[in-house]
């Protein structure tokens, strides 16, 4: 997502045709990165809720962590979608419930990757505004 | 020449906390660097303005998450529904397709 598809309000500009051009170089490159990073201390942040209150599902979330890291350039290792964190969110919104047996137990624990998600695009929103409250503090005059 | 391209472009990868020690540093290299130089004074400009201008830039996106969220939670949901609508369709209704000319041997 980050923008790509019209350049219509705030710093959605990804096309040439919608570019502003007193924007600084790299400024797709640096939303991207911005998002990624952000997705990314907010599914750090959802793993140690999760070590907390849901074994299971904390599992579950370092196995999908592993396996679908967000890399921190685009290219050869991943694309733009993969850099922002789009891809991590949309693959977990599209898996389905799956139940994970209890060991000596004849119990299972229900685990809600899209419900997951969606906690994770809370706890990014909480971030962000956490970062821009940091930097009303760095820059305030004194 | 002592001010030259050279010299800019050394400026220009230094950080701006460490352009106020420069003359100080510069004393003992083969060139010199006065405090109030025109090329310092355009480096330490230029280096705030682009400063700036990317702090204005990081804020007005970090501005923008929730919309972004949204943007994605639209996004999930076309895809879901592209998905079912996919398996809704999946039903062969005849062996049509293995009667192609590529599949005589078959």
């Amino acid at each position: 997502m980050a923008g790509q598809k019209d350049g219509r309000g705030g710093p959605r500009n990804r096309t040439g045709r919608t570019h502003d051009p007193y924007s600084t170089p790299l400024r797709d490159a640096n939303r991207d990165r911005l998002y990624g990073f952000l997705t990314a201390r907010a599914a750090w942040t959802l793993l140690i809720y999760l070590q907390e209150i849901n074994k299971a599902g904390a599992g579950f979330w370092t196995e999908y962590m592993s396996t679908h890291p967000i890399p921190y350039h685009y290219g050869g290792e991943g694309k733009i979608a993969d850099v922002s964190g789009e891809n991590f969110i949309l693959g977990l919104m599209n898996m389905s419930p799956t139940n994970i047996e209890e060991k000596y137990r004849d119990n299972y624990i229900t685990v809600d990757p899209p419900a997951l998600a969606v906690r994770l695009l809370d706890i990014r929103y909480a971030l962000g505004l956490s970062q821009i409250q940091a930097h009303a503090l760095f820059t305030a005059p004194p | 020449m002592l001010y030259g391209r050279n010299t800019y472009w050394q400026l220009l990868q230094l950080h701006t906390a460490q352009l106020d020690c420069l003359p100080i540093q510069y004393t003992h290299t083969s060139y010199r660097l006065l405090a109030d130089s025109p090329t310092r004074r355009l480096t330490v400009f230029f280096s705030n303005l682009t400063r700036a201008a990317l702090h204005d830039e990081l804020v007005a996106d970090l501005s923008h998450v929730r919309e972004e969220n949204g943007d994605i939670m639209k996004l999930a949901c076309m895809q879901n529904l592209e998905n079912s609508i996919k398996l809704d369709c999946d039903v062969v209704f005849s062996d049509e397709d293995q009667e192609a000319p590529g599949n005589e041997g078959w």
